[in-house]
């Protein structure tokens, strides 16, 4: 399954504004082409959102998404409209990894509660080692997503590069917690679990390093 | 006890009004909060940098501020009343080092400096806790040796960081002849040598900066400038256009 993953940089101010244009004026036409699963603020930054979406039809979902901008009104109107709060975004192309949960398996978990209710998500991009891709996802499957479960956290995808922005061995993984009390006890409980030993120990063989930040989801986000 | 660590784009023209009204429209709320300030700073020799460093109790004031700041209504004034003065900040969690003084232990200790060095050390994959213990071990006792005193000793835990991230803040004393000295020191000094190889090893890259401390209500600022309460006419050392602290 592919993925859409956009960061946009509003102009200072209007952030609050441009999140709530994008629910009416945005999502409705964009929902035709792509399943819209996250909007988000960045945490700490009053100037950067995060939009993440599944192309239910891969590649060709994009094609449908080019005629939104570019040919169907709704969304000729939007690419206008935005420029009055944004002049800047950049998006990557991105492929789920198969732990990854697609938009139907996290419409599932939302029945039991999963993916509802957090206040607080972390996205973390990882930067493996040239030859060591294969490596480390194993490790994250078998060390890292055990461990973070166990402490309440919930991935909501694991995604490598496909086309557009992007960087070599770029690994991104998104988390959904409660908030930030949560995210406290967390980094508190990893110290004493087992398989968090196992993927820190072994990091620092197969990553050069990793950039995090903090999402915070909007109101009408899918995951949220 | 946590640190927020807020970098933000000043805009330039603005940078002491920006100062006067976050210290009357900003501080007071915040700091009843629960987020209490630490040191507010002009980075230098960056003209439309600033950098302010606030202590928070524990995870939960996060989710009370993250509260306010969306929905309190003077939060959202004081959100658009900024705009006039900043066109950008990103924020940081930080974990202090367990020697690290706390912020009533700066305001009851000698901390005042008008510059403070500021250091970013970029620390590889599993070797922070080593390169921190390193720093309590090593270079703080060599550094007191030098005239600079330690303010704070920090990982990057959360907000928009990347890994193995260490921020050290001392004490520098004034450009002009305390510096100079403390530079001195430091590069004749054997110890600092062997510092520079051992650590080298697990740290491959540090960022310097200065941190000019010229805001007035900041516990962490120049010794020549006094607390906004006790004087009405403090106006040579920061910027003197700005008339700190006079009766209005």
């Amino acid at each position: 399954m592919l993925y859409l993953h956009e960061t946009t940089y509003p102009y200072t101010g209007v952030i609050d504004e441009y999140v709530d244009v994008m629910e009416t004026d945005l999502l409705p036409g964009l929902q035709r082409h792509m399943t819209v699963l996250g909007v988000f603020r960045i945490a700490f930054r009053h100037r950067e959102t995060f939009f993440l979406s599944e192309l239910p039809q891969g590649v060709d979902s994009l094609e449908g998404l080019s005629n939104y901008v570019m040919h169907e009104r709704d969304g000729l109107s939007w690419h206008r409209e935005g420029f009055r709060y944004r002049d800047e975004w950049f998006d990557s192309l991105l492929e789920g990894i198969s732990f990854s949960p697609d938009a139907a398996a996290i419409h599932q978990r939302k029945k039991q509660g999963e993916f509802t209710g957090n206040t607080l998500y972390c996205h973390c991009t990882y930067d493996v080692l040239p030859g060591k891709t294969e490596e480390f996802l194993l490790t994250v499957e078998n060390n890292l997503i055990p461990a973070r479960e166990k402490l309440g956290m919930k991935l909501a995808g694991g995604y490598r590069w496909f086309g557009a922005c992007g960087g070599s061995g770029e690994i991104v993984t998104i988390w959904a917690m409660k908030n930030w009390a949560h995210w406290g006890e967390i980094l508190k409980g990893e110290r004493d679990t087992n398989e968090f030993e196992v993927w820190k120990d072994r990091l620092p063989d197969l990553c050069s390093e990793w950039r995090y930040k903090f999402l915070l989801p909007v109101p009408y986000s899918f995951l949220h | 006890m946590l640190y927020l660590y807020e970098s933000i784009t000043i805009v330039s023209r603005f940078q002491e009004e920006f100062w006067k009204v976050m210290g009357t429209d900003y501080l007071p709320e915040a700091e009843m909060n629960g987020q209490r300030l630490v040191g507010m700073f002009m980075v230098g020799i960056h003209y439309n940098e600033n950098l302010a460093l606030w202590e928070i109790d524990d995870w939960s004031t996060f989710d009370w501020l993250q509260e306010y700041h969306d929905k309190d209504p003077l939060a959202k004034v004081w959100q658009r009343e900024s705009v006039d003065y900043r066109s950008d900040w990103t924020g940081k969690i930080l974990e202090p080092a367990s020697f690290s003084p706390t912020l009533d232990q700066i305001k009851a200790g000698d901390y005042r400096s008008t510059i403070y060095l500021h250091t970013l050390a970029r620390v590889m994959p599993g070797k922070v806790d080593s390169y921190v213990d390193l720093i309590e071990r090593e270079l703080v006792p060599m550094a007191h040796n030098w005239g600079m005193k330690h303010v704070g000793t920090y990982k990057s835990i959360a907000g928009t960081a990347t890994s193995g991230e260490v921020i050290n803040i001392w004490t520098a004393g004034n450009i002009h002849s305390e510096w100079v000295a403390i530079r001195e020191k430091s590069l004749q000094d054997p110890a600092y040598k062997r510092w520079e190889v051992e650590a080298g090893k697990i740290r491959p890259k540090v960022i310097y900066r200065f941190l000019y401390g010229l805001v007035p209500y900041s516990p962490l600022r120049t010794p020549f400038l006094e607390e906004e309460t006790t004087s009405h006419e403090v106006r040579t050392v920061a910027m003197p256009e700005v008339e700190w602290g006079k009766p209005q």
